[in-house]
């Protein structure tokens, strides 16, 4: 669970000895960061961690006080959202290692790395495959990691030309799972039949057929003008004039 | 020759002749957006042709922008298809970052938080399907240092203006070889 203990006297530290920034705050900053905590507790007491991470930040933005910026961490962690729990943590670690907490901000951030599972991305056939990690695009290339919260999520994966990948990852807390994924090239001709039909096999034969399929797609192409026209390959199109 | 490789001659033909009667363009976009950083929890992103006067930047578009695009604890890929038909100019490109999702949030300070303009030069070639990939490293601020190609811009709220030259339109394999070479990011192409 979330704890607040020594949240206010580092608020109060921080107005007595601003830190690293805090020169430059003023009284009103100092009275906003106030408001805002308040604010991250009363949602934090309400159960509304969405709302008290936005407040607790936004207090942490305005004093510099590492108790708020724990608290935000700490209502990243009540949401289930670990990884952005434990890069908060480190960012409040790095930035304020000799705060009296900062041993209780490590082992929070132990606990939290822990939690974050992992994806290791192997291979991606082909390369310029676009990933969509629970219908959002990712940057991910082979080789890479990709730190995600544990649960259920749906990898999706798509390239012009190849049949669309799509799967479900059920990852457990502090599991690493290594993906590769191959999508496969749509089929542009039907494979030659087997068995040695010479008619079948004659180049003269694919030639009539291939001149009739020409005749055809040019009829089509006149006919049809609109359908020769570039697509876009995104769901998402802007059209200029 | 055989079979296969003459159905494949067939394939080809058609492919070249459907192909060969596109008039229109298309620009595939990429854009990297950052991370959630501070209250910044939406993208709202534009395109326009630039046929809006001398400050393009200056003015509300009238074209509606895509949805928006929330941010989270890892960077993102936000894909966009700009299909014209007849357009060649530049294209023109707003990335708006705010805590609300409709960017109207009023609350101090109000949306945008923060803003990238890039202005893509001639992207658009007819039958040619282009790319352009724009990577925004973090929200702008005032401590944030710009990507290469942008500046930072005096006005109300944090904000980079982004150039990408033609030569960085990456996917273009027609034109003149000679007289209009170019060597982008992602190797040699020829465009006009």
């Amino acid at each position: 669970m979330i704890t607040f203990s020594f949240a206010l006297p580092a608020l109060a530290a921080a107005q007595a000895a601003p830190e690293r920034g805090g020169a430059d705050r003023d009284a009103t900053d100092l009275e906003a960061a106030r408001a805002a905590y308040a604010e991250g507790e009363a949602a934090a007491e309400a159960l509304q961690w969405g709302e008290a991470y936005v407040a607790f930040q936004r207090s942490y933005e305005r004093s510099g006080a590492p108790s708020a910026g724990f608290n935000a961490a700490m209502a990243l962690r009540a949401q289930g959202r670990h990884v952005a729990a434990a890069e908060a943590l480190e960012a409040l670690l790095a930035r304020h290692a000799d705060w009296e907490h900062a041993g209780s901000v490590a082992e929070r951030l132990a606990e939290e790395r822990a939690r974050v599972a992992t994806l290791h991305l192997e291979a991606l056939e082909p390369p310029s495959a676009a990933l969509r990690l629970d219908g959002r695009v990712i940057a991910l290339a082979p080789g890479q990691e990709l730190a995600l919260d544990a649960g259920e999520h749906v990898l999706s994966a798509a390239a012009s030309g190849h049949e669309p990948h799509e799967e479900a990852l059920s990852l457990a807390f502090g599991e690493r799972r290594s993906l590769s994924i191959r999508l496969a090239p749509r089929a542009a001709l039907e494979a030659a039949p087997s068995g040695g039909e010479d008619v079948a096999a004659s180049p003269w034969l694919w030639l009539v057929v291939g001149a009739v399929v020409v005749a055809g797609v040019v009829v089509t192409a006149v006919l049809l003008d609109d359908a020769a026209q570039l697509s876009a390959d995104s769901p998402t199109v802007v059209r200029f004039p | 020759m055989s079979a296969r490789r003459g159905a494949a001659l067939v394939n080809a033909t058609c492919v070249l002749l459907l192909c060969g009667c596109a008039r229109n363009a298309v620009l595939e976009l990429a854009i990297e957006l950052p991370r959630a950083e501070g209250d910044v929890a939406y993208a709202l992103v534009e395109v326009h042709p630039d046929d809006l006067g001398e400050d393009p930047f200056a003015v509300q578009w009238a074209t509606p922008p895509l949805a928006p695009a929330p941010l989270g604890a890892v960077p993102v890929v936000l894909d966009a298809s700009v299909v014209a038909d007849g357009y060649r100019g530049d294209a023109l490109l707003r990335v708006r970052f705010c805590r609300a999702p409709d960017c109207l949030d009023l609350s101090a300070p109000r949306d945008p938080r923060a803003e990238v303009r890039a202005r893509i030069e001639r992207p658009l070639y007819t039958g040619a399907r282009t790319s352009v990939r724009l990577r925004i490293p973090s929200v702008p601020s005032a401590s944030a240092t710009p990507p290469a190609g942008c500046v930072a811009e005096p006005a109300g709220h944090p904000t980079w203006s982004c150039r990408v030259p033609r030569c960085s339109v990456a996917g273009c394999i027609f034109g003149d070889p000679v007289a209009n070479y170019c060597d982008g990011d992602d190797g040699p192409h020829f465009c006009e």
